[in-house]
């Protein structure tokens, strides 16, 4: 069974809202509806509308979970630019055997991240305040609740997953394609993550969000 | 159902409410906290999508995206590196790729941009040097290398002489993108020109078996004896289970000889090395033949990678999903 099965037959049943709960209705590109295979073997053949299209599509997307987990814009810039980069040297070498290629895409940003984060640890240390200073995002929002330091206090996994679960509406599967791990992991993480970021909040603060 | 269920149910129903209310009906116990969770996935979610790279950075990323899928195209069309004739022409690239590292980015972004031309510049002198990264491209500017902090276009000396670890000569072919490789050259103005390159391997996976000589390890590549020896360096305390990256080099029978041995702790390996192959480039632990994903897009090839979370309970490890 493909891990996307259930996604791919609501998608198929134009319940795409449903299998996306999260996607705030956003306008699917035709990069989500077509194809995998003739997809992969367009950008195999080093097609450039194909590769144009992935990157307006997952560009973003790429640069929130680096961003996420590095906290630093530049560098979360640099990693998502990597990310394509390397996925466009290694296209020849992408099979599909039922992860798609946007998994497959997700799972070279993240890899690409921990490498980033452990050459990090293993220099000397620049606090991250000094490193906020310089790289505060300009496009950043001001929030009443400082939901980033909230986000700081999850875990790598659990960041991975809150931001590929309910930002950008994947399923638990194709989270669990890109993580490595199974479904019920990814349910666990979910869990863990939510009720950590929960827990960061006042409860007057959540009460103001539940509805 | 569980709570964990009802939870994930409860997220997946976040934008439509009318659904939502008859879920939460049906599991009166939890409403409270479950709306608190919707409320907080929904403040998230609004806030994180807020969040966008910048424009410049978008547009430069998306061409050195373009330049690399012209680039590959490129190197597509004319067989790369099918033979040392053509590893030869490699040396007529003008032109060298540089990293744009920011301040605190270890990783690099790469641009291409144009050298001027040695002629004009004075008299290079040589330095001698030795490059050691991974091979993220080949391409008939040269060979790209992403090293711990840059990525660079090398060019291959027309008597180039590639080598395994062992020393034994192997053929051009074998030099492609994600091979671990040592080069040794000299700079040449703003070029460097590599007349010897050795190949080197690495892998990942779970160890299943010891021996007095051998380590025996599952990895996303398939199972392998590896063999140990006085002068294989370990970081770690090797133990039946261990996680570990391997590096390592081929005999010329056949068999393995690990070169280093590390073990990756909990935290470390398990966000390194799910599909740690995934990738060709500036990795230190970029695996052994490429590793965009060749043998490696399957996310249950991951050598054991739930088992080294004790953070996550896989004892709801089913295929229902969000509906």
């Amino acid at each position: 069974m493909l891990p996307f099965e259930d996604e791919s037959r609501l998608i198929a049943r134009g319940e795409r809202d449903l299998a996306r709960p999260w996607s705030g209705g956003a306008v699917e590109t035709s990069v989500d509806t077509v194809d995998e295979a003739a997809l992969v073997t367009r950008l195999a053949a080093f097609d450039a509308d194909a590769w144009s299209a992935i990157f307006d599509r997952y560009f973003t997307s790429i640069f929130r979970l680096a961003y996420v987990r590095t906290r630093h814009h530049s560098t979360a810039e640099d990693i998502a630019a990597q990310t394509f980069a390397e996925a466009a040297s290694g296209i020849r070498r992408y099979r599909y055997r039922g992860v798609p290629f946007r998994a497959w895409l997700y799972r070279i940003a993240r890899n690409l991240t921990s490498d980033h984060l452990k050459a990090e640890r293993r220099r000397p240390h620049v606090s991250l305040s000094e490193t906020q200073a310089i790289e505060t995002p300009a496009t950043e929002p001001e929030s009443r609740f400082d939901f980033l330091a909230a986000v700081d206090d999850l875990t790598d996994d659990q960041k991975t997953v809150v931001i590929l679960r309910l930002v950008e509406g994947y399923s638990l599967a194709e989270v669990a394609a890109i993580i490595g791990k199974s479904v019920g992991a990814v349910k666990q993480l979910q869990f863990r993550g939510v009720a950590t970021l929960q827990q960061r909040m006042s409860p007057d603060q959540v009460e103001g969000l539940g509805r | 159902m569980t709570y964990q269920d009802a939870l994930d149910r409860a997220l997946g129903l976040a934008n439509h409410p009318a659904a939502l209310e008859a879920f939460l009906d049906t599991v009166p116990a939890w409403r409270g906290d479950l709306e608190q969770a919707v409320g907080v996935s929904r403040y998230l979610g609004r806030e994180l999508r807020a969040i966008a790279p910048g424009e410049p950075a978008r547009l430069r990323s998306q061409q050195q995206l373009m330049a690399t899928v012209s680039r590959m195209a490129t190197v597509q069309a004319e067989s790369p590196i099918a033979s040392a004739t053509k590893m030869s022409s490699l040396l007529t690239l003008p032109r060298i790729l540089i990293a744009g590292a920011t301040a605190g980015a270890l990783l690099a972004f790469a641009v291409v941009v144009d050298v001027p031309s040695l002629g004009g510049g004075g008299t290079p002198t040589a330095e001698a040097e030795v490059i050691e990264g991974s091979v993220s491209a080949v391409g008939p500017d040269g060979v790209t290398i992403n090293t711990s902090d840059a990525s660079r276009v090398v060019r291959l000396s027309s008597n180039a002489v590639l080598t395994d670890s062992f020393g034994n000569t192997v053929e051009a072919s074998k030099l492609s993108a994600g091979q671990d490789v040592v080069l040794k050259g000299s700079n040449s103005g703003n070029e460097f020109v590599a007349n010897q390159v050795e190949l080197r391997d690495r892998l990942f996976g779970v160890v299943t078996a010891m021996a007095s000589d051998s380590i025996h390890l599952s990895s996303s590549k398939g199972n392998f004896t590896i063999f140990v020896t006085p002068e294989t360096e370990f970081e770690g305390v090797v133990a039946v289970g261990s996680f570990v990256e391997v590096k390592l080099v081929r005999k010329s029978d056949g068999t393995l000889l690990a070169l280093e041995i590390e073990v990756e702790d909990e935290d470390e390996g398990d966000d390194d090395h799910e599909g740690g192959d995934d990738r060709s480039g500036p990795s230190e632990s970029s695996g052994p033949s490429g590793d965009t994903g060749d043998d490696d897009n399957d996310s249950n090839d991951d050598g054991g990678d739930d088992s080294v979370d004790d953070d996550v309970d896989d004892s709801h490890d089913d295929a229902d999903d969000d509906d």
